[in-house]
């Protein structure tokens, strides 16, 4: 009777001990669980970043740009050519870029698509619901004069 | 009484060392059930797999913005109303040089482009979905095209076993400098490698 309190004491120690170890144990294998499903869907946003470090940027964002340079106006100037010889981007390059840009993208998962001409900006896509996705952009630099599309995703 | 502490102190160690077996159990199952967890599940790969094969034919059909002839030729000769001829769905492996086998039963992948005239080009937004109002120039197809239907599916729910789609558009002239909006959806099942063990 004389040592029962002290293997009581003992004995609670340890049980506490067991459960804090048990307790531990049960949220390392959640969080297993929970990072395995996170990492092992290897989406196209989360990986973005792979392509950008392989140059691999948005093709299809790049594919437009180049079409959209070698675009001719109604005198048959291109927008490159517009925009090496004037200095800025001209009426029809820039209406035209608010045409294009808005057309190339899926409505329902964009909440924002910007065209940057030297820095100037213009909203191509604005939904009500601005959240900051994802983010594309390819731009164009040519002599002083530069011309960007950015997207950012719902 | 010195016999009896000693007796007694010799039992508790005993207890005491079953009681660190049964911890070291418990540490060792825990370890080997977060392991288990983590690669339990396979990288689910289909969705990069999608955008890499829609991004080559992107840069198959168009080079420097530039559709080459030969899509537009055959999609003029489709929108007078002329039925496209059945060779053109196999143009896609050869002219882009892409293999469509893998090592499963069947095919695994759908592809499909649509030519858009630009000026007529119009979607709009219908219960957060965008529906696509033009009727394309042509649609060229090749692949499983039982995986298109995954595609509409995926548009409102995300099951773990139905294919990946990537759906995505850009702009083109061609040589005469008319104005197209391409629209290119690659589909990738592959659920055995990528959703199932």
């Amino acid at each position: 009777m004389r040592y029962s309190k002290g293997q009581v004491s003992e004995t609670t120690t340890w049980l506490v001990a067991t459960v804090i170890i048990i307790f531990a144990l049960l949220m390392s294998v959640y969080a297993a669980s929970t990072i395995s499903v996170l990492t092992k869907n290897v989406g196209v946003g989360s990986s973005s970043e792979f392509f950008k470090g392989q140059n691999e940027g948005d093709v299809f964002l790049k594919e437009s740009i180049f079409a959209y340079m070698i675009t001719k106006d109604t005198e048959g100037i291109n927008i490159y050519t517009q925009m090496t010889s004037d200095g800025s981007t001209s009426p029809f390059g820039q209406s035209f870029g608010l045409s294009v840009f808005g057309k190339i993208y899926d409505l329902s998962k964009m909440s924002l698509v910007k065209i940057n001409f030297n820095g100037k900006s213009q909203v191509v896509i604005s939904s009500d619901d601005l959240v900051n996705g994802a983010l594309t952009s390819e731009n164009v630099k040519i002599k002083a004069h530069s011309f960007e599309v950015i997207g950012s995703e719902k | 009484m010195k016999n009896f502490i000693l007796k007694n102190r010799r039992g508790g160690d005993k207890i005491l060392s079953m009681y660190w077996f049964g911890v070291l159990f418990i540490i060792a199952a825990g370890i080997f059930s977060m392991v288990y967890i983590f690669y339990a599940s396979p990288f689910d790969v289909r969705e990069i797999e999608s955008s890499i094969l829609a991004n080559r034919i992107a840069e198959c059909l168009s080079h420097e913005g530039k559709i080459d002839a030969k899509w537009i030729i055959s999609a003029e000769s489709c929108s007078d109303g002329n039925e496209c001829p059945a060779a053109l769905e196999n143009e896609i492996p050869k002219e882009c040089n892409l293999n469509f086998n893998s090592e499963f039963e069947g095919q695994q992948n759908y592809v499909q482009i649509d030519f858009y005239e630009m000026t007529n080009f119009k979607a709009s937004l219908l219960e957060e979905k965008e529906i696509i109002v033009s009727e394309p120039l042509r649609t060229v197809y090749y692949g499983n095209i039982n995986l298109k239907a995954d595609c509409n599916i995926e548009e409102s729910k995300d099951y773990k076993k139905q294919s990946k789609c990537v759906l995505k558009r850009f702009y083109a002239i061609d040589s005469n400098e008319n104005k197209y909006i391409v629209s290119v959806l690659s589909a990738t099942r592959k659920t055995e490698k990528n959703a199932i063990l």
